[in-house]
C-alpha cells in the first residue's frame, strides 16, 4: 500500500510558485507568535509543493541571520533532496521508477543585493537553488544612470533611487520568468515564470522600495490576473491589504494613500523629493500611481474577492484566509485554492 | 469546567511583559523544546506585545476562553486542545505594571470557561510579590539569575544556558506532571466525579524506570538514580531500591514497568545488557504497546508506548549484539566528560514522556474507524510487530504524530508491511 509520506507527483514540474514572506517580529509578537511560528508555516506551505515538483520563487537576500527565509527554504530543499537521493537508490535497487524531482528555490537577487553573493554560496547551494540575478540594466536603466558596483554600499540619493527601481522589476519579473545565457555556449537556462503568489506578513514602513514589496508583489500578481493568496491574518502588509479587501464601499485605508507613507518613510520622502531630477524606466510607476491602481483593484474586487484575487476559493473560504491566524488553516486553504486553479489531479497535499 | 473530556491536551502560553530583557529569548527556547520538530509537540503560542487594537500600554490578545471588555476578538484555541498551560515569567516589570498584576490576577481566578493550569516562573525575587493566588503557588524558579546585563546577552553566554536549562528542566517536569498525572487521575478519580483538568488539584509523581546490566558496574545508572531522587520532582524505579529483600524478582519488576506510574524508561547500554536476561524482559515488556481501548468496537484500536531513551555506556573496544527491542528510541552517548550529562538525560526522557502523553491524547481525540489504527509514537517494525492487527497483515492505515515520515523511511516500511498505510495526525480527520 502506498503511504502518505510517499505522495510525490510531477503535477507542478517547472512551475514556480512565489512566496513573500519576511519576519516582522513586532506585528507577529502582538499576535502572539514569532518567527519559528511563520517558520512551520512556510515549511507546512513549500514541502507539499516541492514534493510535487514546484519551483519556489522567493526575492530573499543572503543575510546570514537566523530569521532569514533564504535558509529556511534552502535548508528544507536539502532536506527534500537528500530524502529524494535516498528513494533514488531505493528506485535503481528495486529497478523501477524513480520518484518525481523534487523543485528548486529561485532565489530572486536584486541589485545591489547581490553584490554579497560569493562564488562559495553560490557553489554551496548549487544544487538546490538557482539564483536570478536582476541587474540596473535588467530594469531599464542605462548610461550615466547606472551606479558601479564600488560605489553601491555609499547611500546616494542615485543609488537609492535605482535600488528601487531594481526591486520594483524584480517583484514583476518573478511573474515572466527568464531566460539565463551560460555564458558563450549557446545554451541557457529557462527560469519559469510564477504561475501564484502567496503573501504573508511584510514590512508597511521603512522600506526600501518605492511602495511595500508586499503592496508592489500583489500589484503585479493583479495585473497579469493571476492567483494571490493573501494570508492577512499575520499582520504587516499583507494584514494591511487583507483589512482593505475585506472592507466595505469605496473607503480608501491610510496605507494604500501615498502621504501615509511619505509622512512615515523618511527615507521614501527625500527619495521622490529628488527623483523628480531623474528617468524613471518607462515601465516603473510613481508610487502615487502604483498605489492608485492597487487600490483600484481592490476596490473593484470588494464585491466578489473570490474573483478578484483569482483565490479557487469559495467566498466564506476566501474570507477566512484573509484573515485567520490558524497556520493549519491558512495552508490548507491555499493548498485547496491552488488544486482549484491549477487543475490539479492530486488535492491531498 | 469541561468535564468531558478526560485526557489532557494542552496549549502552551508563554507570557511576558514587553519590557522584560529575557522575556523573547526564554520563550523561544520553551517553544523549540516543547515542539522538537517535524511537527510533534503541544502547540506554543506567546503573550507579551499589547495586541494589534490595543492601546500603547495594552494587554496583549486574550487568552481563549477569557472575557474581556472592548473590542477583542476572541482567541481561537489550537484545535483539540482541552488544557491551557500558562507559563508567566515574571520579573519586576510584570509585578510592577497593574495591568499586567491584573490580568495576571484574572487568568488565575477566572477558569469556569475553560481549563487552565498557571506555571508562575520567577525571573526575578519580586515575582513573589504578586498577588495571590498566583503568589501561592509553587513558583519555577530558574537557577543562575538575576543575569549580569539581561539586556544584553548572548544566546551562546554560559550563564544565560543555565538559566535556560534550568528553566526547561523545571518545565519539563512540571508538565510531565501534569499531563502524566492528570492522565492517571482520569481513571479512578473522575469515576469519582473529580475533573483530571482540575487546575487545583496537584498532578502525581512520575517515575522513570532505569533499565542497566549490574554485571557491568553501577555507573552511571547509579548516577541517573541519585540525579533523578535528588535533584527533580520525579521517583527513579532502580531495582537496588525497589526490589524488597526477600520479594519475587520478577514479580516487582513487572509490577514496575507495567504501572502506570512509571511514564519512561532509561536503558544503560553496556557490554553485557543485551545477553542479561532480566535486561532483556524488563525492556520487551516495556517496549510492548497496550492497547488502551480494548473491547471498545466500532471503533479504531488506540495504541499508546511510553518512550525509552538509550544510554550507550559501552567501554571502548568492546562488542555487544545488536537489540531490536529498542527500535527507533534516540540513543544518547554517555560521557564523563560534560559534567550535566545526567541532567541533560533525564530531562530529555521526561520531556519524551510528556510528549507520549501528548500525542497519546491527541490520537484519542482523532476520528478513526475500525480499519485504521492510532499510535502515539514514530512507527517501527519492533513495536508494530507486537499489534495483533499488524501481524495478522490486515489492511489498516496507522495514524502516527508528526508530519509524514520521510521517503526513505516509508518505503522501508511499505517493503516491511505492504498491507499498512502509513498516515501522519495532522492529515488525519480532525475531531
Amino acid at each position: 500500500m502506498s503511504s502518505e509520506s510517499k505522495l510525490r507527483s510531477k503535477e507542478l514540474k517547472g512551475k514556480a510558485i512565489a512566496l513573500s514572506i519576511s519576519h516582522e517580529k513586532d506585528q507577529l509578537l502582538k499576535r502572539g507568535m514569532g518567527f519559528d511560528h511563520l517558520k512551520e508555516m512556510v515549511i507546512k506551505l513549500a514541502q507539499p509543493l516541492l514534493r510535487h515538483g514546484a519551483n519556489i520563487a522567493y526575492g530573499g537576500n543572503w543575510d546570514e541571520r537566523e530569521d532569514n527565509f533564504t535558509y529556511v527554504l534552502l535548508n528544507l530543499i536539502s532536506a527534500e533532496r537528500e530524502d529524494y537521493s535516498g528513494a533514488e537508490i531505493l528506485a535503481e535497487q528495486a529497478d523501477s521508477e524513480p520518484p518525481p524531482a523534487i523543485g528548486r528555490l529561485l532565489n530572486y537577487a536584486a541589485w545591489p543585493h547581490y553584490r554579497t553573493i560569493t562564488p562559495r554560496i553560490e557553489a554551496k547551494w548549487v544544487n538546490t537553488c538557482s539564483i536570478i540575478r536582476v541587474t540596473q540594466e535588467d530594469a531599464g536603466l542605462i548610461g550615466d544612470e547606472i551606479v558601479r558596483d564600488w560605489d553601491a554600499p555609499r547611500a546616494s540619493r542615485r543609488r537609492n533611487f535605482n535600488q528601487a527601481v531594481v526591486l520594483s522589476v524584480m517583484r514583476r519579473l518573478i511573474l515572466e520568468g527568464r531566460t539565463l545565457k551560460l555564458g558563450d555556449t549557446g545554451r541557457s537556462e529557462r527560469i519559469p515564470p510564477a504561475v501564484a503568489r502567496v503573501l504573508l506578513s511584510g514590512k508597511v514602513e521603512s522600506y526600501s522600495g518605492f511602495i511595500p514589496g508586499i503592496f508592489e508583489e500583489a500589484l503585479s500578481a493583479l495585473r497579469k490576473s493571476l492567483p494571490v493568496y493573501i494570508l492577512g491574518g499575520f499582520g504587516g502588509a499583507a494584514g494591511c491589504l487583507a483589512r482593505a479587501v475585506l472592507a466595505q464601499g469605496d473607503a480608501r485605508p491610510d496605507e494604500l494613500k501615498l502621504e501615509w507613507h511619505e509622512a512615515r518613510n523618511a527615507k521614501l520622502r527625500e527619495m521622490l523629493a529628488h527623483a523628480k531630477n531623474f528617468r524613471w524606466p518607462s515601465d516603473i510607476q510613481h508610487p502615487k500611481d502604483a498605489l492608485d491602481d492597487l487600490f483600484e483593484f481592490i476596490r473593484k474586487g470588494r464585491q466578489d474577492p473570490s474573483a478578484a484575487l483569482q483565490t479557487g476559493l469559495d467566498g466564506p473560504d476566501t474570507r477566512q484566509l484573509l484573515e485567520t491566524s490558524d497556520i493549519d488553516s491558512a495552508t490548507q486553504l491555499v493548498y485547496r485554492g491552488l488544486s482549484g486553479r491549477l487543475g490539479l489531479q492530486t488535492n491531498r497535499f | 469546567m469541561d468535564k468531558i473530556r478526560i485526557v489532557p491536551i494542552p496549549v502552551v502560553y508563554v507570557l511576558w511583559h514587553p519590557r522584560c530583557a529575557l522575556g523573547e529569548v526564554l520563550a523561544k527556547r520553551i517553544l523549540r523544546w516543547l515542539r522538537p520538530g517535524n511537527g510533534l509537540g503541544p502547540q506554543v503560542f506567546y503573550r507579551s506585545l499589547p495586541a494589534p487594537d490595543a492601546p500603547d500600554d495594552g494587554l496583549p490578545p486574550p487568552l481563549p476562553g477569557e472575557s474581556r471588555p472592548g473590542k477583542y476578538a476572541e482567541s481561537a484555541m489550537a484545535k483539540a486542545a482541552n488544557l491551557q498551560v500558562v507559563v508567566p515569567l515574571i520579573d519586576d516589570n510584570m509585578v510592577a505594571d497593574p495591568v499586567w498584576r491584573h490580568w495576571l490576577v484574572a487568568l488565575a481566578t477566572n477558569r469556569e470557561r475553560v481549563s487552565r493550569h498557571i506555571l508562575p516562573t520567577a525571573l526575578d525575587p519580586t515575582a513573589y510579590n504578586m498577588p495571590s493566588p498566583v503568589s501561592d503557588q509553587n513558583y519555577l524558579r530558574p537557577a543562575g539569575l538575576p543575569l549580569p546585563n539581561p539586556s544584553a546577552i548572548a544566546e551562546a553566554d554560559p550563564g544565560f544556558a543555565l538559566v535556560e536549562r534550568s528553566l526547561l528542566k523545571q518545565l519539563t517536569e512540571a508538565m510531565c506532571r501534569l499531563l502524566l498525572g492528570y492522565s492517571r487521575r482520569a481513571a479512578s478519580e473522575v469515576a469519582a466525579g473529580a475533573s483530571a483538568l482540575d487546575g487545583e488539584a496537584a498532578p502525581l509523581k512520575v517515575k522513570v524506570f532505569l533499565s542497566h546490566a549490574k554485571a557491568d558496574g553501577a555507573a552511571p545508572a547509579s548516577r541517573l538514580r541519585d540525579y533523578i531522587n535528588g535533584k527533580t520532582q520525579l521517583d527513579a524505579f532502580y531495582d537496588e531500591n525497589d526490589i524488597a529483600f526477600g520479594s519475587s524478582f520478577g514479580g516487582v519488576i513487572q509490577r514496575a514497568v507495567q504501572s502506570s506510574e512509571t511514564a519512561a524508561m532509561i536503558a544503560v547500554r553496556t557490554t553485557k545488557y543485551s545477553s542479561r536476561p532480566w535486561c532483556r524482559r524488563e525492556l520487551s515488556m516495556f517496549r510492548r504497546p497496550i492497547c488502551v481501548n480494548a473491547g471498545e468496537s466500532g471503533t479504531a484500536q488506540r495504541w499508546r508506548l511510553y518512550p525509552l531513551l538509550v544510554v550507550e555506556a559501552m567501554e571502548g573496544m568492546e562488542l555487544s549484539a545488536g537489540i531490536p527491542e529498542f527500535g527507533n528510541s534516540q540513543v544518547v552517548r554517555w560521557t564523563d566528560q560534560v559534567p550535566d550529562i545526567d541532567e541533560f538525560i533525564v530531562t530529555t526522557v521526561i520531556r519524551n514522556a510528556m510528549l507520549a502523553s501528548f500525542h497519546a491524547a491527541l490520537g484519542a481525540s482523532l476520528q478513526a474507524g475500525p480499519d485504521q489504527i492510532v499510535i502515539n509514537w514514530l512507527p517501527d517494525a519492533a513495536t508494530l510487530l507486537q499489534i495483533p492487527a499488524v501481524r495478522q497483515q490486515r489492511k489498516v492505515e496507522v495514524l502516527h504524530p508528526g508530519r509524514r515520515l520521510s521517503y526513505l523511511e516509508a518505503t522501508t516500511m511499505d517493503e516491511m508491511f505492504p498491507t499498512l498505510t502509513f498516515t501522519p495526525f495532522e492529515r488525519a480527520p480532525a475531531p
